[in-house]
């Protein structure tokens, strides 16, 4: 018995030496915050203004029955109809949105739902709402849009290390299909500044030394079906996603307007990037990425035709073909020590 | 004494899953920086077609507008939702079918004799379309085009890509 507890003591000790060497959580130490130069390496913005997002005192709001904003060319209906299928909107979101703009919040993972899948979230919202769900024009067909939030973190980590990374990925605002995309994560031969200037060059081994992964589970319906397919385009380490649509002009058997549906819950997807960094990795900075690519034939030609799920038809659309951006959607870079 | 086993066995098992992967917010591994920008552009076809679409009446037309293009209604808009400007610029993927030899896009407005024009030798070349679209920016676009015996097909796709550069 005695010896029992002795090992018992020991393999406490060692389970709690490995939780408090890995867990997730954050210290009491203030995190770097933004527009502070305490840790960047790099001039990522270049010049290029990237503004924030309203933030402001919340009240109560009586149509939603929890802390949005009111918006005063909304109907209640369309309160309702835009807003409905979101959590619940927390009393206390733009300080915490805020926080996480300012860089002061950097574990994504942390972070409600409650926070960051609502519109609100994103620095745009307050000025794309006019043009988007107030003043929406319904002949509009808005098929492509999607983006990432933030653009470019900057980690610094040890070698024989596995990290994961995560970003906001979204649909843009008004967006009406059910956009399928290929999410590529990648090592670039540069890392780019937000104006689509080489902040420095890949080391030339980071492939012997680096891999990236995105971790997120595949899309179910994708999955039923890819074994069939006679050709795919996704490699093994892409993630095939649909991402949501935002707008939706609701219409009955006699195609008559009906009504308007916004957000879903899932339109934002919390990206899972893992980045494995090898043993005896060499000191220095690595860059890593995430691309959007659009899916081919064989993927689209399955979900324009099957009619067992909601993104059949029309309401389908193969996105990343079209709108191409000068600078990887996502970027990570890494200081190895 | 089963169950100091069992927990033997839980605090091994938290032990070597621990182990397995950290966030970029643990003791060793620390986000130092984030660029909080989101670039996020949304493309609308306000004739409610599915994309730009061209329907010709015979092998040759001159200043041809996209199907159902009129006067309030632009062929195709771009939306900035994210919160940096950015720089609008596009170019076709791939040669035109023989025989067109002409596409004008206007920008915010319907007169084709302000517009900018493609040819068919450098249709694949990226022109700029919008120099600085505002964060919260849209712009329209009005487009015609132009062909000479080209050949009656029930239909020719080619994609006109859109890259958007922060500014």
């Amino acid at each position: 018995m005695k010896k029992l507890a002795i090992i018992l003591i020991a393999i406490i000790s060692i389970a709690a030496i490995s939780v408090t060497s890995y867990s997730i959580y954050f210290t009491d130490d203030p995190i770097i915050p933004l527009n502070t130069n305490l840790r960047n390496s790099y001039n990522y913005t270049a010049g290029a203004t990237v503004s924030p997002g309203q933030y402001m005192e919340t009240t109560f709001n009586d149509i939603t029955g929890d802390y949005r904003p009111t918006y005063n060319e909304l109907t209640e209906d369309q309160y309702h109809q835009f807003f409905s299928e979101l959590p619940e909107f927390p009393k206390d979101f733009f300080e915490i949105s805020q926080l996480i703009y300012d860089g002061k919040i950097t574990d994504y993972s942390r972070v409600s739902p409650s926070y960051w899948k609502q519109p609100e979230f994103y620095p745009g919202w307050f000025t794309s709402i006019n043009n988007t769900y107030i003043d929406n024009d319904p002949n509009y067909w808005t098929p492509e849009g999607y983006g990432c939030y933030p653009a470019i973190k900057e980690i610094s980590a040890p070698s024989d290390t596995t990290i994961t990374v995560n970003t906001y990925f979204r649909t843009g605002y008004a967006t009406e299909s059910y956009q399928g995309l290929i999410i590529h994560p990648y090592l670039p031969d540069t890392a780019k500044d937000l104006r689509g200037n080489t902040l420095f060059t890949q080391p030339d081994s980071s492939k012997k030394y680096i891999s990236v992964a995105i971790t997120n589970p595949d899309n179910p319906i994708y999955n039923s079906f890819k074994s069939s397919l006679p050709y795919n385009n996704v490699a093994d380490n892409d993630w095939f996603c649909i991402l949501k649509p935002t707008y939706q002009l609701l219409k009955n058997e006699y195609n008559e307007v009906t009504g308007e549906s916004g957000f879903p819950s899932d339109w934002v997807r919390l990206l899972e990037y893992e980045i494995t960094i090898a043993p005896d990795t060499p000191s220095g900075d690595y860059i890593c990425a995430i691309k959007i690519n659009e899916p081919c034939h064989q993927i689209n030609q399955e979900f324009y035709f099957s009619p067992d799920h909601e993104y059949y038809g029309r309401a389908y659309y193969p996105g990343g073909g079209i709108l191409k951006s000068n600078i990887p959607h996502f970027q990570v870079v890494i200081h190895v020590e | 004494m089963n169950k100091i086993k069992a927990i033997l066995v839980a605090l091994t098992l938290l032990s070597v899953f621990g182990a397995a992967s950290v966030s970029a917010d643990s003791s060793d591994v620390t986000t130092t920086w984030i660029v909080p920008a989101d670039t996020t552009i949304a493309i609308s076809y306000p004739t409610g077609e599915g994309k730009i679409e061209f329907d010709a009446a015979g092998q040759n037309f001159t200043d041809l507008a996209a199907t159902s293009q009129t006067g309030a209604t632009a062929a195709l808009t771009i939306t900035n939702n994210g919160n940096t400007a950015v720089q609008i610029e596009a170019r076709w993927t791939s040669d035109w079918p023989t025989g067109v030899s002409y596409v004008n896009i206007s920008v915010s407005d319907n007169t084709n004799s302000t517009s900018l024009s493609y040819t068919d030798a450098d249709e694949t070349t990226n022109q700029t379309l919008v120099a600085s679209l505002a964060k919260d920016g849209s712009e329209s676009f009005w487009i015609w085009t132009t062909g000479n015996e080209v050949d009656e097909t029930a239909g020719v796709d080619r994609t006109l890509r859109i890259y958007s550069t922060n500014t």
